[in-house]
């Protein structure tokens, strides 16, 4: 008996000096370099992403110059789809349905200031390590894990290039280490010009398109006129956006709140006659779980890439805030 | 390697020669894995973990059947039980008891630090997708504006930008509702 407990006692050991051999901020500052890498480099390649069971390939070019991001995506598999952005707009064209929504960032977030200030928060609601060596799509990346510690997160696996820092793979895992969502380069060119040709819309959006406006206005915390009667722990309420969301549907207040990696959106909006209809309680469409309610006459919607769980309780947390 | 890793479970390793064997599990993902493993088949073995009920009996039915196996030449005569049970316990639990090791490692969060990157390559099989569908003409998704709003409102992780957005015009998702 006794060898077992000096068995335990090893197994003990081996735990805690596995945490002690990672630098503290060691995988943290990889965070930061990956960030900096997706938003500095210039890059072209084939990623595959990968949703539940099903599969899809895009194409996507990204430069970064003096003037700013530019940067495309093209779904290659079924129905032509794309997504053009650079500092001042994203497009999303979908030439099928015939409609291009269209964002305009706001201010604080245009290159290169976009870059988050600190990944150190994110270790209030993830155990963060650093893990193998190995390649994707032909580079030796270095693998960090970003393990939840509560079940109202996703744990994530990210793949990063060792060179530039560029993230090839990323993998989103629910509790058991099942894949939720993955986006992995198949092929990809780091650096190097990149002809503005490649950046260019493919498909003409004029004529009877129907352009969805969702450029939102920011809005004062104070004045929104709702309050979040409910917290998630380690997430935090980024920002108010008062934003058009097409179909006569009036204006959405759109509430963002963020772990550091994972986000939950609240949208809420009068009911019309087209949310009357809409169908309420759980929903998810791919990797996003979404939750909707009713509560005075409006509607809310909270939807995130996190448990089904974690939306329910921020879409029942809203409420009118008391006169 | 092995035979030092199940040598020190057995607590047959002097001390100069643990220091190397515990180094060498530290480094290797896949020298963990098997530790973890030998730990938990281990407890299984002694009752000190639930698992599958008959697991025991199944493994000893096993080991009386093949009594051979338990006569390895020369140094099996001081070799502690875990020498002798390991590569044979192994052995018949087969792909059953892997799976359900994996499982176990899995499903407990105390012990992921060490599990995850074994667990990767039993995930390799778990997900190794069915039949791809083809993906047919996008229908209408209700929802495409909300998550184009909370992409673009989101971006500054450690995913690009415009690559978030493939969940925007993905229709890979959509299924529920066609």
């Amino acid at each position: 008996m006794k060898r077992f407990a000096a068995v335990l006692g090893l197994c003990a050991f081996l735990v805690q000096s596995q945490a002690l051999a990672e630098a503290p901020g060691d995988p943290l500052s990889w965070l930061g370099r990956i960030a900096a890498a997706g938003q500095r480099l210039n890059y072209t390649g084939t990623f595959i992403y990968q949703s539940g069971r099903h599969f899809e390939t895009s194409r996507i070019t990204h430069v970064a110059g003096a003037s700013g991001e530019y940067e495309r995506l093209e779904v290659l598999d079924g129905s032509p789809r794309e997504v053009i952005r650079s500092n001042t707009e994203v497009r999303c064209v979908l030439p099928e349905q015939k409609t291009v929504i269209i964002d305009r960032p706001s201010g604080r977030r245009i290159f290169p200031a976009r870059l988050p200030a600190s990944f150190a928060g994110l270790t209030e609601s993830y155990r963060i390590r650093k893990g193998a060596v190995s390649r994707v799509a032909g580079l030796e990346t270095q693998l960090i894990v970003l393990e939840p510690k509560d079940d109202l997160r996703y744990g994530h696996l990210l793949w990063a290039e060792l060179e530039s820092g560029l993230l090839l793979k990323a993998r989103m895992v629910d509790e058991r280490g099942e894949i939720i969502e993955q986006f992995t380069f198949s092929d990809v060119k780091i650096g190097g010009v990149i002809a503005a040709e490649a950046l260019k819309q493919r498909f003409a959006s004029d004529g009877d398109w129907r352009v969805i406006n969702a450029h939102g206005i920011e809005v004062d915390r104070d004045h929104s006129g709702w309050v979040m009667n409910a917290s998630l722990p380690g997430f935090t309420l980024g920002s108010i956006v008062r934003r058009p969301l097409g179909r006569d549907r009036g204006e959405a207040l759109h509430m963002v709140y963020s772990d550091g990696i994972a986000a939950i959106s609240v949208f809420i909006e009068p009911m019309g006659s087209d949310s009357a209809r809409a169908s309420l309680g759980p929903l998810a469409t791919g990797s996003i779980n979404i939750y909707k309610r009713r509560i005075d006459g409006h509607l809310v919607t909270a939807l995130g890439e996190v448990p089904l769980r974690a939306v329910q309780r921020l879409g029942d947390g809203i409420a009118p805030r008391p006169q | 390697m092995n035979d030092k890793l199940s040598a020190l479970l057995d607590g047959d390793l002097d001390e100069q020669s643990i220091r190397p064997v515990l180094d060498s599990v530290h480094r290797d993902p896949s020298l963990r894995t098997d530790w973890d493993a030998y730990c938990i088949i281990g407890d299984v073995l002694r009752g000190d973990r639930y698992g599958s009920p008959d697991l025991v009996t199944r493994v000893m039915t096993e080991i009386d059947a093949e009594p051979t196996l338990l006569a390895p030449p020369r140094r099996a005569a001081n070799a502690g039980p875990w020498r002798a049970l390991l590569p044979l316990a192994a052995s018949v639990m087969g792909v059953v008891a892997v799976a359900w090791v994996a499982q176990t490692l899995y499903s407990q969060p105390g012990e992921a630090p060490q599990a995850t990157a074994g667990v990767e390559r039993v995930r390799v099989a778990e997900s190794v997708p069915g039949p791809i569908r083809p993906v047919t003409s996008a229908v209408e998704d209700p929802h495409r504006e909300y998550v184009f709003a909370h992409q673009s409102m989101t971006a500054g992780g450690p995913i690009p930008g415009a690559v978030q957005y493939v969940r925007s015009v993905s229709v890979v998702g959509q299924d529920g509702s066609r």
